[in-house]
């Protein structure tokens, strides 16, 4: 039982890890619109650019779908930890009245029955749809564009991977706070806080949080 | 065997809808339960022959297709960073205290203020979570040591709060022109006005109020508050300017046709961060945070559109639209009596659910079906001269802002209203669940007003196209 909270543990590393560095690409994100924006709509600077070889470098295709892939790769690196973290938005209201020891069943029952089957068969399926970007050779649609697309398309499944991890974590201490022995129980229960089992979890961790 | 299959056959788009409901409530990820419900009756529709496996793939496929490879949504973690970066930056504490000075002679003056910051942050982010909290910690206090009704200050600083939501720039209005295909900057527009009266109907209220029960909103009594004009001024440019500077620079460059709304977005994001810098709080630790806060909350959007975009498919693939469309041809609904229903089923569900699960379930159900009774909207509308597909468009507006109307009266309704356990949260312990509750009726009452006039009167919708 303890290497389960081990195991747990592990996981959610992972998703803290892959998380935080898809949270810092909001920055070339912002950088890349704000670049693309001043070379082309400021008149003396876009002739500037367009005469030297930034242009064909930086195209403004190429900006343009670098901005879409990484909106992509912030939200979906993030979907593990914002389980873990409680983030994803939950209707409390007949949840937080409950106990915690049947709101932890509730947990276990919805990820074994919904969560987890789910999250399989995006794995299963974005599987194929990289594969099939991969074989076919698969390019940006313009001539300019972006080459390579199952890079971006990969993140797919590095998303539902990360999500499939944060659910499996999760899953790990639940076994643990239902099944095993009081001393582990606590222990797992302290991890647990990030699903909201505690009642004043629950309403503390909405998005655009900001702790008071 | 044959009847139950028959059943099923028909309504396994409905029994999709009843079990949404009582999963949800089960406290589960709302994106999770949907996805999770999407399979499951997925694999219902291949055991009635309905659906094929390979169906399955277009989880993925439409995954990719909505969320991601959108140039429009992009606007959205920009808009998300910009708001979460500008709590950090407090510029909106400098503004307030000026606001409050400037106010002070007004009756129930500490109230207006925290309308009109409201207002102007509306005008700037639209992350509510961050706006009532910021609004509640800076005014609650100082109104309930003026002696303020409890109930006025809470009700005050929700309703506020949550004009975000609606005027532009928003994530919401980014994501509704997303799904009805109609133009964001036409949106943001066409938004404007309806924000603005409604903050303007509460600041009636407030004086009112303050007029007829001044022991509810009672003047500001100290002499030495009292400032040089020269002072004043200085306050004033240094408040304003900052926020001014970037209202400007965002939503003029959408109007004026200069930059599209998502480029707005990283450029207005841009703007926050140097904000944050001229203010001294861009640190590592401070930026750290607000990306972090970004990815999460962009995550939770777009889980739902992941868990969302297949349900709905799902539901389309048996039969469930033709579920809805029968049942209201059924009632045999004037165009009138269609629009009402849905306003009272949104402002029903709004109970329960906010603006994220609504927009893109309910949203993309009802749009065509309004769409198409556009022809009879577009004398009322005043729009009967033009052609079909730009009456189509404009009716597709006019119903956008009702709902978001009644989206941001989502936030406002107990008992599961997002905007109100953000208050409780930030609020002086003093501060109790009922009165908030009570506090925010007159609020919902404004609000619906506000749909109303909207609905008879469209022209408020369309006056700045």
């Amino acid at each position: 039982m303890r290497s389960f909270l081990a195991a747990s543990d592990i996981l959610e590393r992972i998703c803290a890890f892959f998380g935080r560095v898809g949270s810092w690409l909001i920055i070339p994100l912002i950088l890349i619109i704000v670049y693309d924006v001043v070379t082309r709509k400021i008149i003396f600077i876009q002739q500037f650019v367009m005469n030297s070889w930034l242009y064909d470098f930086l195209s403004p295709t190429k900006l343009q779908e670098m901005e879409w892939h990484l909106h992509a790769v912030i939200f979906l690196l993030a979907y593990g930890l914002a389980y873990l973290n409680g983030t994803h938005v939950r209707v409390d209201i007949w949840r937080e009245r409950q106990s915690e020891r049947r709101r932890g069943w509730l947990e276990l029952i919805a990820l074994l029955v919904l969560a987890i089957p789910y999250c399989g068969v995006l794995i299963y399926q974005s599987w194929f749809f990289v594969e099939k970007a991969f074989l076919q050779g698969e390019g940006s649609p313009a001539m300019t564009g972006l080459p390579n697309r199952w890079i971006i398309k990969s993140f797919v499944l590095i998303g539902a991977a990360l999500l499939m991890a944060s659910l499996l974590s999760t899953l790990m201490r639940l076994a643990v706070y239902l099944f095993g022995s009081s001393a582990l129980r606590q222990e797992a229960l302290r991890r647990l806080d990030m699903v909201g089992l505690p009642p004043a979890a629950a309403d503390e961790t909405k998005p655009g949080e900001v702790s008071p | 065997m044959t009847a139950i299959y028959n059943h099923l056959y028909d309504y396994l788009g409905g029994y999709m809808f009843i079990a949404l409901a009582l999963c949800v409530f089960t406290g589960f990820p709302v994106g999770l339960v949907l996805g999770g419900l999407a399979l499951l009756f997925a694999l219902g529709g291949i055991g009635l022959g309905v659906m094929h496996t390979s169906e399955l793939y277009l989880f993925v496929e439409r995954l990719w297709q909505t969320a991601a490879n959108n140039q429009i949504l992009v606007a959205v973690p920009c808009f998300i960073f910009m708001g979460i970066m500008l709590e950090q930056s407090q510029v909106a504490s400098n503004l307030l205290r000026v606001l409050q000075v400037l106010l002070r002679r007004v009756p129930g003056g500490l109230a207006l203020a925290v309308t009109l910051l409201g207002t102007i942050l509306a005008a700037t982010t639209g992350i509510i979570g961050a706006s009532v909290v910021m609004l509640t910690m800076m005014a609650l206090p100082a109104m309930i040591a003026q002696k303020y009704d409890v109930r006025l200050g809470t009700g005050t600083v929700a309703a506020s709060a949550t004009l975000g939501i609606l005027l532009p720039p928003s994530v919401m209005l980014v994501m509704m022109a997303d799904l009805m295909a109609i133009s964001v900057g036409d949106l943001f527009l066409a938004a404007i006005l309806p924000g603005l009266m409604l903050a303007f109907l509460y600041c009636v209220y407030i004086v009112s109020i303050a007029a007829f029960r001044p022991e509810k909103a009672p003047p500001v009594e100290r002499a030495d508050d009292e400032i040089g004009t020269a002072n004043l001024i200085g306050m004033v440019v240094k408040g304003f300017l900052p926020i001014v500077f970037l209202i400007s620079l965002v939503l003029g460059s959408i109007f004026a046709g200069w930059a599209t709304p998502t480029e707005a977005s990283g450029i207005g994001a841009f703007g926050a961060i140097l904000l944050a810098w001229f203010n001294g709080k861009l640190t590592r630790a401070s930026l750290d945070k607000v990306c972090m806060q970004t990815a999460l909350t962009s995550a939770m959007i777009f889980l739902i559109f992941a868990g969302a975009t297949a349900f709905s498919y799902v539901f389309r693939a048996l039969y469930g639209e033709d579920l809805i469309l029968d049942f209201i041809a059924w009632m045999g609904l004037t165009h009138w009596s269609l629009l009402f229903l849905l306003m009272v089923v949104i402002f029903l569900l709004g109970f329960f659910f906010d603006w994220l699960e609504i927009t893109l379930i309910i949203l993309p159900v009802f749009a065509p079906i309004i769409a198409s009774f556009a022809p009879d909207f577009a004398p009322a509308l005043g729009i009967e001269h033009l052609p079909a597909a730009d009456q189509r468009s404009l009716v597709l507006l006019w119903f956008a802002i009702l709902v978001s109307v009644n989206l941001q009266t989502s936030f406002l309704t107990p008992p599961f209203g997002f905007a109100l356990f953000f208050l409780k949260g930030a609020a002086p312990r003093s501060v109790k669940i009922g009165d908030i509750y009570r506090g925010i009726m007159p609020f919902v009452g404004i609000q619906l007003f506000g749909v109303l006039l909207l609905a008879l009167f469209p022209a408020i919708v369309f006056f700045l196209l």
